[in-house]
């Protein structure tokens, strides 16, 4: 794990939503379709992980049911709401365009300037 | 998401706080029990796997606390926390704690009081169906408060022809009614209305039924057999206990019988604000003056159809107005008040109450919003002084990071639960206040019934003047106790006192100031009533009581020749008199048709005989007919020539006397004696030749300047004197001859009914209800905030004295003496009243003129009432210095030098 990189603030909010994107999940879910998505690449502070999601669900983006977990404990789903979707595009769009921009700015060599 | 959804999910949120904590926890611990079991899978050791698990998680209080603040839920257990903590203080010192509510209590309380007055007299609409769009029909161009409506015959034109007015209803003015329900006789405040009133009001009954069509005529016209009436719910409640079967029930009104067949509801008391109806009957029942062309006795209230403009409406009616004004070759005095139509808001009802009361109210709700101001400046004053103690504390906190904010927030919150508590208590105080005020206004004779409600309305007003209060008396404290430098909180003590002492300072000045203008202003009021007291009414005031006999005379006919049925009622109102005169107690009797302080008139026109005829307004004249003793039993002296005498018969000639104001417009310095005058347009038009003037009296209310009055005897009179006014000098208690005078008109007088029996000392008091509610509030409130600022006073120096201990005590060790400490002191207290004197005064000047209307002989700048009260605020400015100044003087040098 010694290569794995910590998510920068502001972007936990992202792959919650991405994450959840991909079909409901309770918490443990995130986590592990998160690892899973960014081939363990990407470390989680797991006790921050409620907040975000807690906050995503006031916010109206995300709303949660009820069902049972794997091993058969009652557990709370998280899905996205509509406006939990727009939000994601949003969101990635301007990802992208951020990195992009971060990308290029760091390429930038001496004769560039 | 809005700020507004954001709050209500937190709100929500924390109303389920304790089951979020539950949900969060399972679905943390389901977590790590799932990362676990995976780790097991991995190979991990049982022991291990857990280890991991719990340390890849991290805390779980830290994790909960962090999504409780994402629930939005850290506001609210801060705030509970905060509250907790404000308890716990202010049950720790139940001394301030007492006080400052005590103060806040008081004067929410009185706010709160006088608001639901206010609002019941001058703000709140009637409780009818779109009351905007509800207008009287005024027909003397809007002099009066839109009570004035036409006669009869005139109100069935303008409701027949209008085009603008989707009805037109006619009511009168209501009052006392003699009725008998099952066999018992009962007095009910009642009202005559026409047949449209509760259609054009919106009015739905909640049993039977309201008026019909038909039941504007008699049953002859093809009515039902008997007229309808309607009665209030609040009286079917009382008399009827809520029974159904009150629909039906007869009951007699004088000789004619009545139908309940309706209730309406609880809100609706009928149109005029402070005079609740409990029974409504069809106006033809009242009596026969529908027929005559000439009475003005009711008002006309119409409601506007849609997109009907107001003055289109009023054009309307205007025009057919001067139609039938002109057909009856009106002209003279009533075409000088009755002149024009004006449609008049009926939304909040007819305004006597409001006219009469608005301004005393507004002057007393801005008495009480003073108090309030001196009682938050007190709350204010102790706080701050209470602060120094908690500077300690404060810089402590501060030290070990607590915000700023978040410490305003806490001393807001202790601001918040004592003001919560004020106004807890204020509830109290004005629930009893309301009560007690509608108990002093429904004494009088005039009767004002209010039924002040606490609804949302006076509930929202206490919110708002319960949260502006401990803004104003926190947030100052509140900041300022902050201003802490937390790296010294041991230094505090020597880093601000004298900052602090200013605004204890600043805040006394502002509440002698407020003093000194509530007891000017209640100087002033309590100046005002002795002034009324003691004002020449042309009258005795005292050991007189009148009471009122009617009689039950057949409907008027046109054909009766006038001089010979008023001589047959004289006749008859003499024989009463005789009996009268026989009663055993009675040292003076007389019989007329107004009497001082009555509120009735009589106003005819009056033409001197060989004079040139004058201008319409100097020939209004008041007339009252009265018996040859009347002068004598009230009181009222002859200035030149005689009184009448029991030779003025109805067949003699024909005599008058005029008052001096009369006298004086229509003869200047010549004498009036042997002159003839006339009152043209009454039915009888001989000359009455004068034989005396009497001295002017003041009728119906003692602030207004004497009227012209002719007097005329009783036997001669020109008017169909139908009830008479019994005035009676007793030896007795008036009580004890009320039974006489009703025994002695049974015998002498057809149908007779005694009614409005009081003295003439009451109808004083009630004519001045006004000047004694203003005066009586603003010596209680002017009292209050007296106390108030006396305690305020008291406060800024102790605190002042304990400052400065040591300093006093070195001035007593190096030989001061005693005295000049005391001095000290009080120079302290000297020095702020006369400031506080030198605002205030100007303050009373600028602020006196408002009240003027409400005065009577006293100037706003009167010296005497500002020196009063300025005397006052001295006198106990001292007092409340003298406690603080014994305690400097005994101040043991050793002991105040050892104690710091």
């Amino acid at each position: 794990m010694s290569d794995s990189t910590e998510v920068l603030q502001g972007t936990l909010d992202l792959l919650i939503l991405k994450a959840v994107s991909l079909g409901r999940l309770h918490g443990y879910g995130v986590l592990l379709r998160i690892q899973q998505i960014s081939g363990d690449r990407l470390q989680i502070q797991q006790g921050s992980l409620y907040p975000a999601l807690y906050r995503l669900e006031r916010q109206g983006y995300l709303m949660h049911e009820w069902g049972e977990s794997e091993n058969g404990r009652k557990a709370k789903y998280y899905r996205l709401t509509p406006a939990g979707r727009r939000r994601f595009k949003e969101e990635t769009e301007y990802w992208q365009r951020f990195s992009d921009a971060i990308g290029l700015a760091l390429k930038a060599m001496p004769e560039d300037v | 998401m809005s700020l507004r959804s954001r709050l209500l999910v937190s709100l929500r949120n924390g109303w389920r706080q304790a089951d979020l904590d539950r949900e969060m926890d399972d679905e943390m611990r389901l977590h790590i029990e799932m990362s676990e079991r995976d780790l097991l899978r991995k190979g991990v050791p049982a022991d291990e796997a857990r280890r991991q698990a719990r340390a890849a998680f991290g805390s779980i209080d830290a994790a909960k606390d962090a999504g409780r603040d994402a629930l939005g839920l850290r506001l609210l257990t801060e705030l509970q926390g905060d509250l907790r903590y404000a308890a716990r203080l202010l049950r720790r010192s139940p001394a301030f704690t007492a006080v400052a509510v005590l103060s806040l209590g008081l004067g929410i309380g009185a706010n709160t009081a006088i608001f639901a007055l206010v609002d019941t007299v001058l703000l709140k609409t009637m409780p009818v169906k779109e009351p905007s769009r509800l207008y009287f029909v005024d027909n003397s161009g809007g002099k009066s408060d839109g009570s004035n409506g036409p006669p009869y015959p005139c109100f069935e034109i303008l409701r027949d022809h209008n085009r603008f007015f989707s009805g037109l209803a006619a009511f009168d003015g209501g009052g006392p009614m003699n009725v008998t329900i099952d066999g018992t006789p009962e007095r009910v405040r009642g009202q005559f209305a026409s047949a449209a009133y509760f259609d054009v009001l919106g009015v739905r009954p909640v049993l039977g039924r309201t008026f019909m069509p038909a039941d504007d005529q008699p049953a002859a016209g093809g009515g039902t057999d008997t007229p309808p009436a309607v009665i209030s719910e609040v009286f079917w409640e009382r008399r009827f206990a809520r029974s159904p079967e009150v629909l039906g029930k007869p009951i007699l009104l004088g000789r004619t019988w009545v139908t309940i067949v309706g209730v309406t509801p609880r809100a609706f008391r009928g149109l005029r604000p402070g005079s609740p109806v409990d029974l409504t009957l069809p106006m033809h029942v009242s009596d026969n003056r529908l027929t005559s062309k000439e009475h003005w006795w009711f008002s006309v209230v119409g409601r506007l159809k849609d997109g009907a403009s107001v003055e289109e409406a009023q054009a309307d009616l205007d025009g057919m107005f001067q139609a039938y004004m002109t057909d009856l070759g009106l002209k003279g005095n009533s075409r000088i008040y009755f002149n024009q139509i004006a449609l008049i808001p009926a939304a909040r009802g007819l305004n006597d109450l409001r006219h009469d009361f608005a301004t005393p109210l507004w002057i007393v709700m801005t008495i009480v919003g003073l108090v309030l101001l001196i009682g938050c400046a007190n709350v204010a004053n102790l706080l701050v002084a209470r602060a120094s103690a908690r500077q300690s504390e404060i810089a402590v906190r501060l030290a070990i990071g607590a915000s700023r904010g978040r410490l305003v927030r806490q001393l807001l919150t202790e601001g918040a639960l004592l003001v919560a508590l004020g106004a807890a208590v204020g509830l109290v105080f004005a629930r009893w206040g309301v009560s007690t005020l509608v108990r002093f206004l429904a004494g009088g004779q005039g009767s004002i019934q209010l039924e002040p409600h606490f609804d949302g309305r006076v509930l929202t007003f206490v919110a708002i003047v319960a949260a502006l209060t401990g803004l104003l008396f926190s947030i100052v404290p509140a900041l300022h106790a902050t201003r802490v430098d937390a790296a010294k909180p041991d230094n505090v003590r020597t880093s601000t006192p004298g900052r602090r002492a200013r605004i204890g300072q600043a805040l006394v000045v502002l509440q002698v100031t407020l003093s000194l203008v509530l007891l000017s202003g209640a100087a002033l009021f309590i100046r005002t009533l002795q002034n009324l007291n003691s004002v020449d009414a042309g009258f005795a005031r005292h050991g007189i009581a009148t009471m009122r006999v009617e009689a039950m005379l057949p409907p008027f006919d046109s054909k009766r020749d006038a001089h010979q049925e008023h001589a047959q009622l004289a006749q008859m109102w003499e024989g009463l008199l005789e009996r009268l005169h026989s009663q055993p107690g009675i040292s003076s009797v007389a019989l007329s048709t107004m009497s001082p302080m009555a509120r009735r008139s009589r106003g005819v026109l009056v033409d001197v005989v060989g004079a040139p005829q004058r201008s319409e307004s100097d020939r209004g004249i008041s007339l009252n007919h009265v018996t040859a003793d009347y002068f004598d039993t009230f009181g009222i002296h002859l200035i030149e020539g005689r009184a009448f005498t029991d030779r003025d018969r109805a067949t003699s000639t024909r005599v008058a006397i005029l008052n001096q104001s009369a006298a004086r417009l229509y003869f200047g310095d010549a004498s009036p004696i042997g002159r003839l005058v006339k009152f043209p347009g009454q039915r009888i038009q001989d000359p009455f030749e004068i034989v005396g003037v009497a001295q002017d009296t003041r009728y119906g209310s003692l602030r207004k300047q004497p009227e012209r009055m002719a007097y005329l005897p009783l036997s001669q009179a020109v008017d169909r004197v139908s009830s008479v006014i019994v005035g009676i000098r007793a030896a007795i208690e008036p009580a004890g001859v009320v039974g006489g005078v009703r025994d002695a008109a049974a015998k002498t007088v057809p149908g007779s009914a005694v009614t409005d029996v009081i003295t003439i000392d009451q109808q004083i008091d009630d004519s001045m209800l006004r000047e004694r509610l203003v005066a009586l509030l603003a010596t209680v409130f002017g009292a209050l905030a007296l106390v108030l600022a006396c305690m305020g006073v008291y406060g800024v120096l102790s605190y002042a004295v304990l400052r400065r201990t040591r300093e006093i005590g070195i001035r007593l060790a190096i030989g001061a003496k005693r005295a000049s400490v005391i001095w000290l002191v009080v120079r302290e207290t000297a020095l702020l009243i006369v400031i506080a004197l030198a605002i205030g005064i100007p303050a009373v000047l600028l602020t006196a003129r408002y009240v003027q209307t409400q005065l009577f002989e006293v100037t706003p700048a009167d010296p005497l009432a500002i020196s009063a009260a300025a005397a006052l605020l001295v006198a106990v400015g001292a007092l409340a210095a003298f406690l603080p100044a014994r305690r400097a003087s005994n101040v043991d040098p050793m002991v105040a030098l050892r104690c710091e």
